[in-house]
């Protein structure tokens, strides 16, 4: 359909890309079972409309903005008690099994799931995208001083949640 | 992944990348929260270390190989399915209509009815007597009837022009090209992103017809996609005939001429900061039932304002709409229709309004039309 859209491209992006979205997903989600969903359909979704866009350079900026906001769906869909991507993941085999239940049991993703949504999002686009604050702050439509607030006051109760004996 | 360091946990480094060089601190005295000791190096590689051993599922890009195609066949059909609803929509009505003067109003607002939650969600807030509810059909979507909240992120229509990626790529008020496919981007607005709802009617003209709007602001700093139509509800007020008002999507051809033609209607429309969408709506009274729909059907039916004090020059003034010489009870209360807006989001409506002399007809409404900012 496109010519810019090639399996190639998409088989490119996704040998990038694909295991750090999945982290990035994993780090903002609060259930791991739905990372591979939401990155898959990240990927569906930038990759089906790529067509008629000219600037693969772009396509990790557009993939991590869409996880964002999946992921931010998925919490709030938990919020109002719905159930979000229902599907179990199919082909999650048992070694990644393991993976997402060490994820689980992990200190830092238990205390950064007792951040603030928009804490846990800047901290996790700043230090693990490496994104930089101008960068975060249009990804989430926040101002400058909000993502440097949030930043800094993410890291302090980061610090006193994993201070706080385990 | 082995996170026991016997110092403060915080010194760990990533537990799983131990040979990235940086050097282990299991020996660092034990709790030493100084403000450096989860300083942004050591988050970066506790991030990275947690999430290190994720690995694809084994056939993640052979489903994407599968899954990109589809899903582009999916959206085009997408389209084409638009068209055909608009064509299908136009030929349709005027039997739907034929349904309704016959009585079956009921009937017809479940063929239109998108969304029935949120009507059964306004008959529990008890909203109003008789609730006619608009809930628009999106021919995008999945069959109705499926959740729409857990189809929100799968909508094969996802992708439009992403503006918060390239907020240069458009000029503030511009309506969105549908065609521009990188919206996938652009988060829907959430419920808490969409205020000042604001309801406005016109003057009716000589027949009852009455043109009105429905606009809503993205007050958010975000550029958001407005996630679909939404609702309007109707609901009657005083003597009006709650089972004779109905809302219906505008289509081409229909009573509401003044309406802008549905099939311009763009299919996303993506608010800036500070823009609003419309929805706008026309009042066409039911037939035969003189400025307010039902004159002749329930008498004295067509209100007077507050029906109550007789204005000055009574006589004079309003004869033909207001036979309340020949009332032998007290007046009926004034008839009118209260009108809300609920965004596709959710509740709560967002904005009313009222029709007033509105005693039984059809609200035709548009879909969310962008404004200039």
């Amino acid at each position: 359909m496109a010519a810019g859209t090639t399996v190639d491209h998409l088989t490119e992006t996704y040998r990038a890309h694909y295991r750090s979205l999945l982290g990035l997903a994993a780090l903002l989600l609060d259930d791991t079972a739905s990372c591979e969903d939401v990155v898959q359909e990240a990927f569906i979704r930038v990759h089906s409309a790529r067509g008629r866009v000219r600037e693969p350079e772009k396509t990790l900026a557009y993939l991590r903005q869409t996880v964002v906001n999946l992921s931010r769906s998925a919490l709030r869909r938990r919020i109002l008690g719905l159930k979000l991507l229902s599907k179990p993941m199919p082909d999650m085999a048992s070694a990644e099994e393991g993976a997402y239940e060490q994820l689980e049991r992990d200190q830092l993703i238990t205390a950064m799931r007792g951040l603030q949504r928009r804490q846990r999002e800047v901290l996790v686009l700043r230090y693990f995208a490496d994104m930089t604050e101008a960068q975060v702050a249009e990804t989430l439509g926040l101002s400058l001083g909000s993502v440097k607030a949030y930043g800094s006051r993410g890291i302090a109760a980061l610090r006193v949640a994993m201070e706080a004996p385990a | 992944m082995n996170q026991q360091f016997p110092g403060g946990p915080l010194r760990g480094e990533g537990p799983v990348d131990g040979g990235s060089g940086e050097g282990r601190s299991d020996g660092t005295t034990p709790g030493a929260p100084e403000s450096g000791a989860l300083d942004e190096q050591a988050l970066r590689r506790l991030l990275r270390g947690a999430v290190d051993e994720l690995e694809p599922s084994a056939d993640a890009l052979e489903q994407l190989r599968r899954a990109v195609p589809a899903r582009r066949t999916r959206r085009r059909q997408a389209l084409v399915g638009v068209a055909a609803a608009v064509i299908l929509g136009g030929a349709a009505l005027p039997a739907l209509l034929h349904v309704a003067s016959t009585g079956g109003i009921t009937e017809e607002r479940h063929t239109n009815t998108a969304s029935a939650h949120n009507s059964q969600q306004e008959a529990d807030e008890g909203l109003g007597d008789g609730v006619a509810e608009g809930g628009r059909a999106r021919p995008d979507s999945p069959p109705v009837g499926k959740d729409r909240e857990a189809d929100e992120g799968r909508r094969p229509d996802g992708n439009k022009p992403d503006n918060e990626i390239k907020p240069s790529g458009s000029p503030g008020g511009s309506i969105p090209d549908p065609g521009n496919t990188f919206a996938a981007i652009s988060p829907t607005c959430d419920r808490d992103q969409l205020g000042r709802g604001t309801g406005t009617v016109g003057a009716a003209d000589k027949d009852g017809r009455v043109y009105g709007a429905f606009r809503v602001v993205n007050i958010s700093r975000s550029v958001c996609t407005v996630a679909g139509p939404g609702t309007v509800a109707a609901s009657a007020r005083g003597s009006a005939d709650s089972a004779r008002v109905s809302v219906v999507d505008h289509t081409p051809g229909d009573a509401a001429t003044g309406l802008p033609n549905p099939t311009a209607e763009p299919s996303e429309v993506i608010l800036q900061p500070g823009q609003a969408y419309e929805v706008k709506f026309a009042w066409i009274p039911a037939p035969d039932g003189g400025r307010s729909g039902c004159a002749k059907n329930t008498g004295g039916a067509t209100p007077s304002p507050g029906g109550s004090a007789a204005p000055p020059a009574a006589g004079a003034s309003a004869a033909e709409n207001r036979p309340t010489a020949a009332d032998p009870g007290p007046p009926p209360p004034p008839a009118s229709v209260v009108l809300s807006h609920t965004p596709d989001v959710g509740e709560p409506a967002i904005a009313d309004t009222k029709i007033g002399d509105a005693c039984a007809g059809t609200v035709y409404r548009t879909g969310p039309l962008a404004t200039a900012p």
